[in-house]
């Protein structure tokens, strides 16, 4: 899960500091994804104004990255956070999301 | 041959054998985290019961009519044999199952067969949470974000 991941030991750290984490649920949903594809899971950020910075509808084509497993997925979901980083978070610490990540996805990938 | 030598490989391959087999074992379902889970995302807890032999949760899962609405409302967790129903007072035959909030409380209990389906859906969607104000929550999170200086990430989760 999106959840299992972002609490890991060495991320929630980064992640806490740099978002504020918000549990989505039908509502939001429905007016926040709108009629873009794919199912769950399905994430966006917001700008503190409320704007849309980037969702888990991987650009250009837009297919949503879901709970990112593929390298290719997991690349956009970096990508979703480099985007919206701020001057919170460093690139270092950016560079440890991406690891654990790694880590994270890999044994999840079909062999 | 030296028998010792003869017998290694195939000693081996059983010790080998059985670590994968309980590498493979499936984790004991773990029913405080699911309602953790089910408190956090403003869901119910959907217990099933499958009888020895049978998976009823992956029965669940296949009804078109029912999975996505499973993901959306429920965390399921699933329990299978006669012990687990013994501990959920099932007295019905054979697999079905439980629903609760996030604190235990039962909300209602479904046989298999009363779940087949279209039946499902109608008779799971009475017990789903009422849905938590969208406005609410985004400006609760736009507020928390402007005197934070983050963004804000919203997540719709589901099994990875």
């Amino acid at each position: 899960m999106l959840e299992e991941f972002l609490g890991r030991e060495k991320v929630a750290p980064i992640y806490n500091k740099g978002w504020v984490d918000v549990i989505g649920g039908k509502a939001l949903n429905e007016r926040l994804k709108g009629k873009r594809s794919g199912g769950l899971p399905w994430s966006v950020i917001l700008d503190p104004n409320g704007k849309e910075i980037v969702s888990s509808n991987a650009e250009p084509k837009g297919g949503n990255i879901g709970g990112p497993v593929a390298p290719e997925e997991c690349a956009w979901m970096l990508e979703m956070l480099k985007r919206s980083s701020g001057t919170k978070v460093s690139f270092a610490e950016l560079k440890v999301i991406d690891e654990e990540l790694e880590i994270y996805s890999a044994p999840r990938r079909r062999r | 041959m030296n028998k010792t030598f003869t017998l290694l490989p195939l000693t081996l391959l059983f010790a080998t054998g059985v670590a994968f087999a309980q590498n493979k074992a499936a984790p004991a379902p773990d029913l405080a985290k699911t309602q953790a889970r089910a408190l956090m995302h403003n869901k119910r807890v959907l217990v099933v019961l499958s009888a020895d032999g049978d998976d009823f949760a992956k029965d669940l899962k296949s009804n078109r009519e029912l999975s996505r609405k499973l993901l959306y409302e429920f965390e399921t967790v699933a329990f299978t044999g006669a012990a687990a129903a013994k501990e959920w007072k099932w007295q019905g035959e054979g697999s079905g199952v439980v629903v609760t909030d996030a604190a235990g409380k039962e909300l209602g209990r479904f046989t298999e067969d009363e779940l087949a389906g279209k039946a499902a859906l109608e008779k799971l969607q009475p017990l789903f949470c009422e849905p938590v104000s969208a406005t609410e929550k985004v400006a609760a999170a736009i507020l928390e974000a402007k005197i934070s200086g983050r963004n804000i990430l919203i997540r719709f989760d589901a099994p990875w």
